[in-house]
């Protein structure tokens, strides 16, 4: 159960996002739990001390990256989701986000997507990087790595659901799968994504 | 001085962003037409209402099984879609190609379709757009009014064939009444001959 002291920690976490990832997981709730579901958010959100109306988010402004895991970690708490259920929701997001729309010039070829992911990255965060380390068609898989971003785990599951969809709308496989190999939450200097498919 | 003037400009970039997006979903919100935007794979990265709305599948779920919605999942004839999509890759420009388009329950819809290809600031293709308008009143009337010209068609051979019968009767009618005329004045001959015997 989330506390006040723990919200304001959480709400400390460096860094800012675009206010589109906020609205693509909301619209997911929206989906799933309708209208009462985003109002239970909103509810819940005013009693941790950071009353917010989503309808006021705009989708190209940064807003606090905390502020975003926070709402990640009230969904969770008051619909009992799983990490199953967040990971569906990063998928899902980018069919709704105005940003990919934007971003569809990147989206024209495996090896030219890869590349372009540091941009992508910065699209959405102003912290952290995201490396287009290692890929191989031929071998069949992309390495990515996110370094200087240290914000909280809920984070490696919503990245790794980005990870996988991005990956998918330039694959022509059906069968593409994630795997997060390093945690910098386990130990290791950064987080690392290894994408395959068949 | 300077950065007074920076954030100036930046808020006014931020303000006609904002004036751009908004007149992006507005007129996406309005247009009757179903259009949906493609990347050079087959996955469909934005569409309309209209197009949501015509289809059945429903924006943010999973189409099939899968978080990305494959373009080729909306027509009937797979192999008529590639023929096209291979046009469309070539810089062709698709106008008002008859196809059947298939929605999320089965459901057929004749429609026309027509794409126009997006490129990048150096001409790279970056994926196309599809529009799709529904023909299924026109087929109705064109099969109706076929219909009607079948019935008619066949009324008029009826006719036709009535009208040969009428003359052939007729026409025996007339040459046996010469016939008989002739007769007549044969006898009539042979009746004068005799008298002028007696």
């Amino acid at each position: 159960m989330l506390s006040k002291e723990k919200a304001k920690k959480i709400i400390g976490i460096e860094g800012n996002v675009r206010g589109e990832g906020i609205l693509t997981d909301i619209e997911y709730v929206r989906k799933r739990k309708g209208e009462g579901g985003v109002r239970k958010v909103e509810e819940r959100l005013a009693e941790l001390g950071y009353p917010i109306k989503f309808k006021e988010i705009q989708s190209l402004d940064w807003y606090p990256q905390g502020l975003d895991i926070l709402k990640i970690l009230v969904m969770k708490e008051i619909f009992n989701w799983t990490d199953k259920d967040i990971f569906e929701m990063a998928t899902l997001a980018p069919q709704i986000s105005f940003l990919v729309r934007m971003l569809i010039k990147y989206f024209i070829s495996p090896k030219k997507s890869f590349e372009q992911s540091p941009n992508y990255w910065r699209q959405h965060f102003d912290t952290g990087e995201l490396e287009a380390h290692k890929s191989s068609e031929q071998k069949k898989y992309f390495v990515f790595r996110v370094k200087n971003y240290k914000t909280h785990p809920i984070m490696c599951v919503i990245l790794a659901g980005y990870f996988l969809q991005m990956s998918k709308y330039v694959l022509k496989s059906k069968e593409v799968t994630i795997k997060e190999t390093k945690c910098i939450f386990k130990g290791d200097h950064y987080d690392e994504f290894i994408v395959n498919w068949v | 001085m300077i950065n007074n003037k920076k954030d100036f400009y930046l808020q006014q970039l931020k303000q006609d962003l904002r004036d751009l997006k908004k007149y992006i979903e507005e007129f996406s919100l309005f247009l009757p037409i179903p259009v949906c935007s493609v990347n050079p794979l087959g996955v469909i990265i934005d569409a309309n209402r209209a197009f949501y709305e015509i289809t059945g599948y429903k924006k943010g779920e999973k189409i099939k099984g899968e978080t990305i919605f494959r373009v080729e999942h909306l027509f009937e004839d797979k192999k008529k879609w590639k023929e096209l999509e291979k046009r469309i890759l070539k810089k062709e420009f698709i106008k008002g190609e008859e196809t059947v388009m298939i929605t999320e329950d089965k459901k057929r819809i004749p429609v026309t379709l027509s794409s126009s290809r997006r490129e990048d600031d150096q001409g790279t293709m970056i994926g196309y757009f599809l529009a799709f308008i529904d023909i299924t009143d026109i087929k109705i009337l064109q099969e109706n009014l076929e219909k009607k010209v079948k019935e008619r068609t066949k009324e008029l051979q009826e006719k036709v064939e009535e009208l040969e019968k009428f003359h052939k009767l007729t026409v025996g009618r007339e040459l046996k009444m010469i016939e008989l005329k002739k007769e007549i004045k044969k006898l009539k001959e042979e009746l004068e001959k005799s008298k002028g015997r007696q």
